[in-house]
């Protein structure tokens, strides 16, 4: 047996512990001190460093912060790849030692060092929730006195974050890192005070194409276990807004023009005493061109911008606005251009006064309900 | 002159325009109503949360301070004024405490208000706390219990404050809990996503909170007289706070906008035992639903209306052009030119015209077919 009665220095027996600095960390087991009542020797002396701190009880608070170093947003993948800095802070009264030690008021352990000693130490066991791929790059340990305990990890990875479209391309998005325990919160409990959220801020170096940023915020999630136990998560968010006008080019612009399409086709007839002068024929044509280019422009927006593809939004209401603009147009050609319903049915006069009044109702209404559009996506 | 062919579809289309116009405008009034009264209410409630987390907080303080006040042994060491006795009783309690549920102070008092023991700053004791905590004077005075804010030596706090008594049941003084106000307000924060600042006034705040760190009386936290102390979202807060807001002593509500987003914000005065104001909690929600729905129904509101106001109109056109002023048009002309003798021009077809207009027409068909000499 690894002989180790380790640390007196652990819990339960407090008053003793104040008194007496701890000893220097080491990964060397411990032994109670004799002045320690049996009781509670029997209680430490098979709980190594390795094991969650007990002396304040649980569950243990883990104050959870990230910073945002880079980051770039792939919202065709629904995820954002970012290096972030993962600060984790808790106390382990085992690993206080005097204070007259650290001139610096802390001792601080980095790369092979910090590895070896978080070898050595219980750490809180988290993970990205939201990522499957993000490497801790580095890490920092600092070890306070008074047992305070500073982990900093700067990792790098993908973590998927949903993307609400809606208000496209007025939308704003959380891009959040989702820093999940893996122990039940009666043992661990994540939390973020105002030390957390000042530390949580994106880097002043960050920019990210095509969008500004906001703030950052962050809030406490659970997630539930196989056997039904809740352990915390926690969910820092950096708030970031679209830049609007670089889509006004590639989208919207396209988007209008095609909408002219099916009135073009009714503005190039002209009725005299009754009688169109335009076959219906090649107004027809226009509309199914026009068809054709619609169902293009939408297959490449699609391909380009998949988050707005699906869902309610702006361009996915234009391009209905398209359609339906493109069926009236036909509808327009077919019965009134074609087959002269309305004069059939009501006479040529009724026909002629229709004529006049489609050719300027169908485009106010086909652009006030794009401009409707738009305005709802900006409120 | 009155042209009936512009005139009757330019009034019809006018009362149509008004009639729509003003269906609108009390459709949205009735909406901004509603929007309003549910933003009211969202305030209403944000003060409520608040409030009943911060009688909350004093509650259990309290009741901390009771249970710690009742335990015979702690009676027996603070009877024999046993100041490192109590020390070291409690102070592994009070470790514990402050690090798991927000107790940030702990103090003995011997009346009428000289502190004994501060387990939170235990070297400090003996200093008359009276002049600025009128809570702790009151109760060892009127030997009851009671819960309220204050600034104390360490800092502000949401205190619970109970007389003590010996095992024999004598008043020897009194003990108090404090709970910090961040740990309430970052609960409020992950309970309701609510955002808060607490800001207190910086006189008595550097005047008695000796022991507060000297960092927070920055100009960045400072807003007029008072001081940022503690925010769940900082650069929220800072934007939306600014010293003109905090001029009331008796709060207020207020919307304002950060980045973009409007947010409505509460103010809660905090007042301590003497019933002055010692700071206040501002809390922020993202108001940006109710507003967007509002924007976004004005605008539906509007589009709607136009859309009833294109449709009607046309519908006013084509039958009265269509059916009425374009035939009589027509034989209008036919009419004139029999008059001048001009014979040429042919009847019109009847589907064409409606029954008033095609007794008309008939008429012009028998003139032309006696050759107008009648």
């Amino acid at each position: 047996m690894k002989a180790c009665l380790y640390a007196a220095c652990c819990v339960l027996s407090h008053a003793t512990l104040a008194q007496q600095p701890a000893p220097p960390p080491s990964s060397a087991p411990q032994t109670a001190p004799a002045s320690a009542p049996l009781a509670v020797v029997a209680q430490v002396v098979e709980r190594p460093l390795t094991n969650i701190p007990l002396d304040a009880g649980l569950p243990l608070n883990v104050k959870v912060g990230t910073a945002f170093n880079s980051v770039t947003i792939n919202e065709n993948e629904g995820n954002f790849a970012a290096t972030i800095d993962l600060r984790l802070r808790w106390r382990d009264t085992r690993l206080s030692y005097p204070a007259g030690e650290t001139p610096k008021g802390f001792r601080e352990y980095r790369g092979a060092a910090a590895t070896q000693r978080l070898s050595e130490i219980w750490i809180p066991d988290v993970s990205f929730f939201n990522s499957k791929d993000a490497a801790i790059e580095s890490e920092g340990l600092r070890v306070f006195p008074d047992g305070r305990v500073e982990l900093l990890r700067r990792a790098t990875g993908s973590f998927t974050t949903p993307f609400d479209a809606t208000s496209f391309p007025f939308d704003k998005q959380n891009l959040f890192v989702e820093v999940a325990a893996k122990q039940s919160n009666d043992q661990v409990t994540l939390i973020a005070l105002q030390d957390e959220l000042n530390f949580s801020q994106a880097s002043p170096d960050v920019a990210i194409d095509g969008w500004n940023l906001g703030f950052v915020n962050i809030r406490r999630d659970s997630t539930t276990g196989w056997y039904g136990e809740a352990s915390d998560k926690m969910m820092i968010g950096l708030g970031v807004a679209r830049k609007p006008e670089n889509f006004i080019a590639p989208i919207y612009i396209p988007l209008l023009a095609s909408l002219l399409i099916p009135l073009l086709a009714i503005w190039m007839n002209k009725a005299e005493g009754g009688d169109f002068k335009v076959e219906a024929f090649e107004l027809a044509n226009i509309i199914i061109g026009g068809l054709f280019a619609v169902i293009a422009l939408n297959f490449t927006v699609n391909g380009e911008y998949k988050v707005i593809a699906s869902g309610d939004n702006s361009v996915t209401r234009l391009f209905g606005l398209n359609y339906l603009s493109l069926g009236v147009g036909l509808l327009v050609i077919v019965f009134m251009f074609r087959f002269h319903v309305l004069k059939k049915l009501f006479g040529q006069y009724v026909q002629e006064q229709a004529f006049i009044y489609v050719s300027w109702a169908i485009p106010t209404l086909v652009f006030g309900t794009a401009i409707t559009f738009f305005l709802v996506a900006r409120l | 002159m009155m042209k009936f062919r512009r005139d009757a579809p330019a009034l019809l289309i006018g009362a149509v325009v008004v009639v729509i116009t003003l269906l609108s405008v009390a459709s949205n009034r009735l909406f901004s109503g509603l929007t309003s009264s549910i933003e009211q209410s969202q305030l209403d409630l944000m003060q409520s949360i608040i409030e009943f987390n911060l009688r909350g907080a004093e509650s259990r303080a309290l009741a901390r301070a009771e249970m710690i006040a009742n335990l015979p042994n702690i009676k027996k060491l603070f009877a024999a004024q046993d100041r490192e006795g109590l020390l070291a009783e409690t102070k592994e309690m009070f470790a514990i405490q402050k690090e798991k549920h927000g107790v940030d102070q702990a103090q003995f008092h011997v009346p009428p208000a000289t502190s004994f023991l501060r387990l939170q700053d235990p070297a400090k004791f003996g200093d008359d706390l009276s002049s600025f905590r009128p809570l702790v004077v009151t109760v060892n005075r009127e030997q009851v219990a009671k819960k309220g804010f204050a600034i104390a030596r360490s800092g502000p706090a949401i205190f619970g404050i109970t007389p003590f008594k010996d095992l024999q049941g004598k008043h020897i003084g009194s003990f108090e809990i404090g709970i910090e106000f961040g740990g309430v307000l970052d609960g409020i924060k992950s309970a309701h996503g609510l955002d808060s600042a607490l800001f207190l006034v910086e006189a008595p705040l550097k005047e008695f909170g000796k022991g507060v760190s000297p960092d927070i009386f920055s100009d960045q936290n400072r807003v007029g007289k008072y001081i940022r102390y503690y925010s769940t979202n900082t650069a929220l807060l800072q934007a939306l706070i600014v010293d003109q807001d905090l001029g009331s002593a008796d709060g207020g509500k207020l919307t304002r906008e950060a980045l973009g987003s409007p947010y409505g914000v509460i103010l809660i005065p905090i007042r301590n035992g003497a019933g002055d104001t010692i700071g206040i909690i501002a809390v922020a929600k993202d108001f940006t639903s109710t507003r967007s729905a509002e924007g976004r129904s004005l605008v539906w509101q509007i589009f709607f209306a136009l859309f009833a106001i294109v449709v009607l109109s046309g519908a006013i056109l084509v039958v009265i052009r269509g059916k009425l002023l374009r035939p009589l048009g027509e034989l209008s002309a036919r009419f004139g030119a029999l008059a001048s003798g001009d014979k040429s021009l042919p009847t019109l077809d009847s589907p064409d015209l409606c029954d008033e207009l095609s007794s008309l027409s008939e008429n012009y068909e028998k003139l032309l077919a006696d050759g107008g000499d009648k």
